[in-house]
């Protein structure tokens, strides 16, 4: 049988004919001039709006926007226009997708045909409830169901359909299986009465909001909602449509309920409508027992493979850690290694697998287990396979044997033949140093960002673009939740979290998306101290793979434990609310190497642009400092605290000095000191844990200033700076206690 | 040109933003001007914006995988 009559046939055992709607309350309307499909993104809208209307449609942006908007003549008759409108998550706008959408509807249509994502059925259903709202008819049209089928997921149309009291129509839009019924289906097009209900504080509001607001085309309680909401961008219309007074009422109205809901109304209003979703979805679908049944021998097959990953990567790791001495290396290793190439292919190829490599990558226990192989693969491929081999071939023999002598070689005999044309003796060594002495431009500068620095973060900006293809970033963040949840960061502060090990600048930013100063406060904390962004992280991990195993894990226990004791307290000191995680799950898809080349060069490109810059005037600082003869000093006097408290050599001061410019610069310093046999394991242990939780890099530091004010930043970088090196300091005194060195 | 084939997935959340709704965050940044970066205007994932590089490699693919 072709894969196309299987989907066929599946798509036959659940699709059903469209389940008439309560007639008698609502009655069909058939005079239509405008009809738009309205849905979440990527649910196959443009598929049945070509089934509604043919071939030719008029594309043009919406006015004022680059959104665009098709628009055609329905296929049954010429005179109705059908709009196809950008992807929605909600009617109350958040992005101008959604903003161009619910304009659409406040315009007025006669009816909306609601496309749904079967599989994702209470993202779906927060659209419908908003379009009960609204006041506008409409069908609803569940699509995919053969993929929700697959998944073993039955959804009850009649029972929806009574719910909602709409016509439910299940498609599948791929196949044509259904689509001759939305056009029937939407001749019944109704309102519907089913509605969410929300906090009784917004509730009173709404009663008071609603009176001002009838007499328009779309429901009232809608617009109430979108005002009670704050959405800016409804008060144009507001403006044009409303009596001042009123308006003014409103504000009242809404400003009173912000107060009552401790300014969290939006958040509330959503919660709300997303648990009347997630009521109305338990009550009308389930999982099918045959589906929960089914998996038997494919159920076996797939946790044998993934035991089998498990098992091989332990296997290694344990190796690593010298507690197998046969498996140091050898055909042990290389069938340990071949066991996870085997599960690596497995999920690329089956289907059933990678699904089930995504409930484990989210489940509580199995998360945790799918985190630690896919850090000891990524750990194994940039610190081990990038840092060991391409370092060593970059920095020794490219930049070792052939460009700094070659430089250093020009410039010495352009010094020895005499003063260069114009410029004395000691302007020209001044030059040579400046471009290969000991703060050399090329000799420091270019050769770490190069030679160190771009082979590992290559490596590293790779993985990153296969788990980002793959889809397993959400499922990182919903195990990263969990994890988090104990130190009191909750929900969204998880995101920037994580985003922090890309950019901790931009994480800083985006940590206004949480909706409790709190929680903003304390990420920016947590990430100005722990979070490595992405370059620095490559370092350390690049460092990490000529380093004793145990070094890695006593970096990762150190900052995870101070992260978690610095949040743990700082939660509890500060006052404020937690706030959830709302994240949809997208399925673990197999990544396409167009997409990861495009991603990994798109990366090394914004890498190469924005550090190298920074390298250099790093350097020059140095240089600067070290003609005006402070560095000595400035090393000196950090003496007590390098050389003291750390035990590091007093080189290292300069590594913490450009990482005040850029934390991955600072790492880059310590790796090449190690590299130079200067530090011991310990030391560079202690040096990575210091800087790890140094102070923020100056991009960061001024993001810092500008979103929680000069007080808070400077407050942020007093305790930062001291903490680090306490840290650090109590690092190296216990790991010397236990007699390592 | 297309500008709904141009938008952006974002790789957490699966929302699609153009590049100006994903430079939002160069208004605050101190790095503004100089940052290649994109953030996602709902969870705020980063990804680097299109260069004329990028742009070149991907209808190179597209191409090839048609």
């Amino acid at each position: 049988m072709t894969r196309q009559a299987a989907r066929a046939r599946r798509s036959e055992l659940h699709v059903v004919d469209p389940v008439p709607a309560l007639q008698a309350e609502h009655p069909p309307r058939r005079c239509f001039q405008r009809i738009a499909l309205v849905g979440n993104p990527n649910v196959g809208k443009s598929v049945i709006f070509g089934a509604l209307t043919g071939a030719y449609a008029t594309v043009s942006n919406y006015p004022g926007t680059t959104v665009e908007v098709l628009r055609a003549a329905a296929r049954a008759d010429a005179s109705v226009e059908v709009i196809d409108t950008p992807g929605v998550n909600g009617l109350t706008p958040n992005s101008e997708d959604e903003r161009v959408t619910r304009d659409i509807l406040l315009g007025g249509v006669d009816a909306v045909v609601q496309v749904a994502d079967a599989k994702n059925l209470v993202r779906a259903l927060v659209v419908s409830l908003q379009l009960a709202e609204a006041g506008v008819p409409f069908v609803l049209v569940l699509n995919m169901m053969d993929e929700a089928a697959d998944r073993g997921l039955a959804i009850d149309a009649t029972a929806l359909s009574a719910a909602l009291g709409v016509q439910v129509v299940p498609t599948v839009a791929v196949t044509g299986h259904g689509l001759k019924a939305v056009g029937e289906a939407l001749g019944a097009a109704a309102v519907s009465h089913y509605r969410a209900r929300y906090p009784v504080a917004a509730e009173l509001a709404l009663l008071r909001i609603e009176r001002l607001l009838s007499g328009f085309p779309v429901g009232p309680r809608w617009l109430a909602l979108m005002c009670l909401a704050g959405d800016d961008t409804l008060r144009p219309w507001l403006q044009q449509n409303v009596a001042s007074a009123d308006l003014v009422a409103i504000e009242d109205a809404h400003r009173e309920t912000q107060a009552r809901l401790h300014g969290h109304v939006r958040y509330q209003l959503n919660r709300a409508r997303i648990r009347a979703a997630e009521e109305l979805s338990r009550r009308v679908s389930r999982v099918r027992s045959d589906a929960a049944a089914a998996p038997s021998a494919t159920a076996a097959r797939e946790i044998a493979v993934g035991v089998m990953a498990l098992a091989a990567c332990v296997v290694l790791f344990a190796a690593d850690l010298g507690l197998i001495g046969e498996m140091a290396s050898g055909w042990p290793r290389l069938v340990a290694w071949l066991c996870v190439g085997a599960a690596g292919v497995a999920a690329y190829q089956s289907g059933e697998m990678r699904a089930a490599v995504g409930r484990w990558a989210s489940q509580r226990g199995t998360g945790i287990a799918v985190l630690g192989v896919v850090l000891y693969v990524v750990y194994r491929f940039v610190g081990v396979f990038a840092a060991g081999t391409a370092v060593a071939f970059l920095e020794h023999t490219v930049f070792g044997d052939y460009v700094n002598p070659l430089l250093t070689g020009v410039i010495d005999r352009a010094v020895a033949a005499g003063p260069v044309a114009g410029v004395g003796a000691q302007a020209t060594r001044l030059l040579r140093d400046l471009l290969v002495g000991p703060y050399g431009l090329v000799s420091v500068a270019l050769t770490y960002a190069f030679a160190i620095i771009l082979p590992i973060v290559s490596a590293f900006f790779l993985c990153f673009s296969v788990l980002e293809d793959s889809g397993y970033l959400p499922r990182l963040a919903v195990v990263v939740n969990r994890v988090f949840r104990g130190m009191g960061l909750n929900g969204k502060a998880v995101l920037p979290m994580v985003l922090g090990l890309g950019c901790d600048t931009m994480a800083t930013l985006t940590a206004r998306i949480m909706e409790t100063r709190k929680e903003r406060v304390l990420v920016t904390l947590l990430l100005a101290l722990g979070v490595p962004c992405s370059a620095q992280l490559g370092v350390i991990l690049g460092l990490f793979g000529a380093l004793p195993i145990w070094a890695a894990l006593v970096w990762g226990a150190v900052v995870l434990g101070v992260l978690f004791a610095v949040g743990f307290l700082a939660a509890r000191l500060l006052p404020g609310e937690r706030s959830d995680l709302i994240l949809e799950m997208p399925p673990i898809r197999r990544p396409q190497l167009g997409n990861i080349v495009v991603k990994t060069v798109g990366r090394l490109e914004w890498y190469l642009k924005e550090a190298v810059p920074i390298f250099v005037l790093g350097t020059l600082v140095l240089f600067a400092l070290d003609a005006a003869g402070a560095l000595s000093r400035i090393v000196r006097a950090s003496e007590p605290a390098v050389v003291g408290l750390l035990s590091l050599p007093p080189q290292a001061a300069e590594a913490f000095l450009v990482g005040f410019f850029r934390r991955d610069y600072g790492s880059a310093g310590i790796y090449a000191l190690f590299g130079r046999g200067l530090l011991t394991p310990v030391q560079a242990v202690v040096a990575l844990v210091t800087i790890t939780l140094f102070v923020p890099c100056v991009a960061n530091f001024f993001v810092i200033v500008k979103e929680h004010g000069w007080r808070t930043a400077v407050a942020m970088s007093g305790f930062i700076f001291p903490f680090a090196f306490l840290v650090g300091g109590g690092v190296n005194v216990a790991l010397r206690a236990i007699g390592l060195r | 040109m297309n500008a709904d084939a141009d938008k952006i997935t974002c790789a957490v959340c699966g929302t699609r933003f153009s590049e100006d709704e994903g430079r939002t965050c160069h208004v605050e940044c101190p790095l503004e001007g100089r940052c290649q970066l994109l953030s996602c205007p709902y969870c705020a994932h980063e990804v680097p914006a299109p260069t004329r590089l990028t742009r070149w490699l991907s209808r190179r693919f597209r191409r090839t995988a048609a």
